[in-house]
């Protein structure tokens, strides 16, 4: 039989980035929608399903028993920071343009979604640095 | 009639200055993507991994390049710098304790993000599979 673990909230975190949203009580969250009933759906939110600020909302003879299986300490996470700028010639030097930085934390095991994240990333300061480009133009 | 540039060979830096770009990308040109214009003649200046290019830009005479080649300037384009730092996290001593840190440095073409992404993907893989970070 699984042991069972009681969350201590003590969540993989860096210092300087706020804490993860209770990221090692995954099994709390919206993926546990199958467990949502008319009896518990008090406690449930379609933006972070059972989890509230101190865990998961759930009494404990209520959780899924994933949920209460589950140990975010056999996990491997990381940290990952990241500093993106564009450049461009000025006529007589190569200038760097505005520089985002931006710092994710996640599961090891889901690095291709650290990639597909800092794609996103990416791709919306270039949405939004090309879209001040053509106010500014227009200005 | 597109105006004729010719390369100086200033190719973006990161701020640093510790990287540059591979000039082979300014110089597209003159690298391998212009395979077709590859003949008996000028085969002697062709090499697989470069196509014409050197570290002094194209060895094609001016009047021999590929007409796109004299005309492109890398200088119209949008580059980018990308920093990354990885640290795994373990938990260790009744604390998440950090593991052997990567950092890497990559440029290219603005808009080219699957070759940025894929980039730091791989170094990140490699760099799990080196430490050995348990699964």
């Amino acid at each position: 039989m699984n042991q069972d673990y009681i969350c201590d909230l003590k969540c993989p975190q860096v210092v300087g980035l706020a804490p993860p949203e209770a990221r090692c009580c995954r099994y709390c969250r919206v993926s546990r929608r199958y467990f949502l009933t008319p009896e518990n759906s008090a406690y449930w939110t379609d933006e972070v399903g059972f989890l509230g600020d101190n865990g998961c909302r759930l009494s404990r003879d209520t959780m899924p028993p994933e949920c209460k299986t589950y140990d975010c300490k056999n996990e491997v996470y990381y940290f990952c920071a990241i500093k993106y700028a564009p450049l461009v010639w000025d006529g007589d030097k190569w200038i760097t343009l505005q520089v985002i930085q931006g710092q994710f934390i996640g599961e090891i095991d889901n690095i291709d979604e650290l990639t597909e994240t800092m794609n996103h990333f990416i791709k919306k300061y270039n949405k939004e640095f090309k879209s001040c480009e053509s106010s500014d133009s227009t200005s | 009639m597109s105006k004729e540039n010719i390369c100086d060979l200033q190719c973006p830096k990161l701020p640093n200055g510790d990287i540059q770009l591979n000039p082979a990308m300014c110089c597209k040109h003159c690298s391998t993507a212009r395979k077709y214009f590859l003949t008996p003649e000028n085969a002697s200046l062709w090499t697989d991994e470069y196509g014409f290019w050197n570290d002094k830009g194209c060895k094609l005479d001016r009047d021999k390049m590929p007409i796109e080649c004299k005309e492109y300037t890398c200088k119209d384009r949008m580059f980018y710098w990308c920093y990354v730092k990885f640290t795994p996290l373990v938990w260790k001593n009744n604390q998440w304790e950090e593991l052997q840190a990567v950092e890497c440095k990559l440029m290219g073409y603005a808009g080219d993000l699957k070759t940025l992404t894929t980039g730091i993907g791989n170094v990140l893989q490699k760099h799990c599979e080196e430490i050995s970070v348990p699964k």
